[in-house]
């Protein structure tokens, strides 16, 4: 049925988004925060599987792009009125630039893998300390948005409403990937990913494929920081900037599945689960460094163990699908 | 790509391990020698860090005669040139690739008790270290200890002079120019030998 009318693969993020919606009828609400983490973790691990999971690039900048896109937004919504969304787009655009700059350097001359994974770490570095200097000198008393009902600018008192939007940027990305992985475009990012010679032997662009890639990703991810900024209404580089972000993208792709649809979205849900569970640890045993550590853990469970995560196990391929 | 993730994860497990039990404060070490200075002439040089500064070149001395002089260094850098070719004359690639670890890490973790007398420190001071190491590297090159100490004095000069002539912004632009200078003209770094 499928190979006769490939648009009903579409469907499959339509129904989960459905079924979200109306699971989310029946949860009680103080699992309302989960609930929109669910959706941060699992949209930006999507974009963040097209680099690493398709094209087999450890890209480690991602989690400061999602941290760049929420606080360039919240700044010019605070400072200059600018509705959050336009906000986004100009945050995005920013971004962009970046990780164009960035993919010139990583992918025109041939790097390593080693090294192109301590470029993005690098790159991850100087915004961090970009966004921590601008803080400093600006906004000592940080972002803060207000707190009223304010839809277009994705601020909700209800928190559902967040986890909607966030269901929705995750359909649309799951969306996006099926094309993707259908299209010339996702087999050549594989084959990047499998053989970059051989890739470019058979007439591949390997440096634009790639840059497109890194760009796109990295301005989508950036729109996962608009919605963070409308939900935490708090925004400081600390928080945002921080490389836990980007612990947990990899913890999550790498539990879930690398490389595989819905690795993110199965992964999102697990470390979400975790993750409120040492919440709720007693602050004795939960000092600040808990969460990294558990989430450090389980990168490196998944990365030796089961590199072809849950779904991996649960379609009995548990063959590499990276290397 | 796996083996990356996997260094990585075990760099920020210690990481939290370190802000669990020691917090996320910047602290350093109380000791009566930290002042302590030689004079000569117009110039005074702070005797802890000439002490480290011997010890850290004692050390690099030490590794690189291990490497070039020893059966254990020469096993080494054969698996670091071909590891198959080592494979084939003998070395035990396994235990050699483990002791490779346990050797780099001992060096750095050593490396980073001589720095902890003298400057402050925290536990997010890793990342920000793994990234000035990255950049050494790039420039002097892989598999060339001569070309890491040169690229290593490089850096250090740069950086000191920025942070007196430039006011603090980010982390040393100059620093990143020359990273970014040699990925793209030499990716092999200045005296490098090896695969970029």
């Amino acid at each position: 049925m499928l190979d006769h009318q490939p648009w009903l693969r579409y469907l499959q993020p339509v129904v989960l988004l459905i079924v979200a919606i109306l699971v989310a009828q029946v949860v009680p609400s103080r699992y309302a925060n989960a609930l929109v983490l669910f959706t941060l973790y699992a949209y930006i691990s999507i974009c963040w599987n097209f680099v690493g999971g398709l094209a087999g690039k450890l890209s480690l900048a991602h989690g400061a792009f999602f941290g760049l896109g929420a606080y360039i937004s919240a700044v010019l919504f605070v400072d200059l009125g600018v509705p959050l969304l336009v906000g986004g787009v100009i945050a995005a655009a920013v971004v962009a630039i970046f990780a164009w700059i960035m993919s010139a350097i990583a992918f025109r001359r041939r790097i390593g893998a080693l090294y192109f994974a301590l470029l993005t770490l690098a790159f991850a570095y100087v915004l961090l300390e970009l966004v921590r200097q601008y803080e400093i000198a600006y906004k000592l008393l940080g972002v803060h948005l207000p707190l009223v009902d304010d839809p277009l600018n994705l601020i909700f008192l209800n928190k559902f409403n967040s986890f909607y939007i966030g269901m929705v940027m995750v359909a649309i990305a799951l969306a996006v990937w099926i094309w993707v992985s259908r299209h010339r475009f996702g087999y050549m990012l594989a084959a990047i990913r499998e053989d970059e010679e051989a890739a470019k032997a058979l007439g591949v662009n390997v440096p634009s494929v790639l840059t497109v890639t890194m760009v796109a990703t990295a301005a989508a991810t950036s729109f996962a920081g608009v919605l963070a900024a409308g939900y935490l209404l708090s925004v400081e580089a600390n928080f945002v900037m921080s490389f836990e972000w980007m612990n947990i993208v990899l913890a999550v792709t790498l539990v879930g599945g690398l490389g595989r649809m819905y690795g993110p979205v199965v992964g999102a849900a697990f470390i979400t689960i975790i993750g409120e569970i040492v919440r709720s640890l007693p602050q004795s045993i939960a000092a600040g460094g808990i969460s990294t550590i558990v989430y450090g853990a389980l990168v490196l469970l998944a990365a030796t163990l089961l590199p072809s995560g849950i779904v991996g196990i649960a379609r009995r391929d548990r063959e590499l699908v990276v290397r | 790509m796996f083996q990356l993730i996997t260094t990585l994860a075990v760099a920020l497990i210690l990481e939290g391990l370190l802000l669990t039990f020691f917090g996320p404060d910047v602290t350093s070490v109380h000791a009566p020698y930290r002042g302590a200075a030689i004079h000569v002439g117009e110039l005074s040089i702070s005797v802890p860090r000439l002490a480290i500064g011997i010890a850290g070149m004692a050390l690099v001395g030490a590794l690189g005669m291990y490497l070039h002089r020893t059966y254990g260094g020469r096993a080494m850098r054969a698996i670091a040139q071909n590891a198959a070719g080592a494979a084939v004359v003998g070395v035990p690639i396994r235990r050699m690739s483990a002791r490779i670890i346990g050797l780099s890490t001992g060096v750095a973790g050593l490396a980073g008790a001589l720095t902890a007398i003298y400057l402050p420190f925290s536990p997010f001071d890793g990342f920000e270290l793994l990234i000035v190491v990255f950049i050494v590297t790039a420039l002097g090159g892989l598999g060339s200890l001569t070309g890491l100490v040169v690229a290593a004095m490089l850096v250090a000069l740069v950086e000191s002079f920025s942070q007196s002539y430039l006011p603090g912004v980010v982390y040393q632009p100059l620093v990143y120019l020359m990273l970014i200078a040699v990925l793209w003209l030499r990716p092999e770094g200045i005296l490098g030998k090896g695969r970029a």
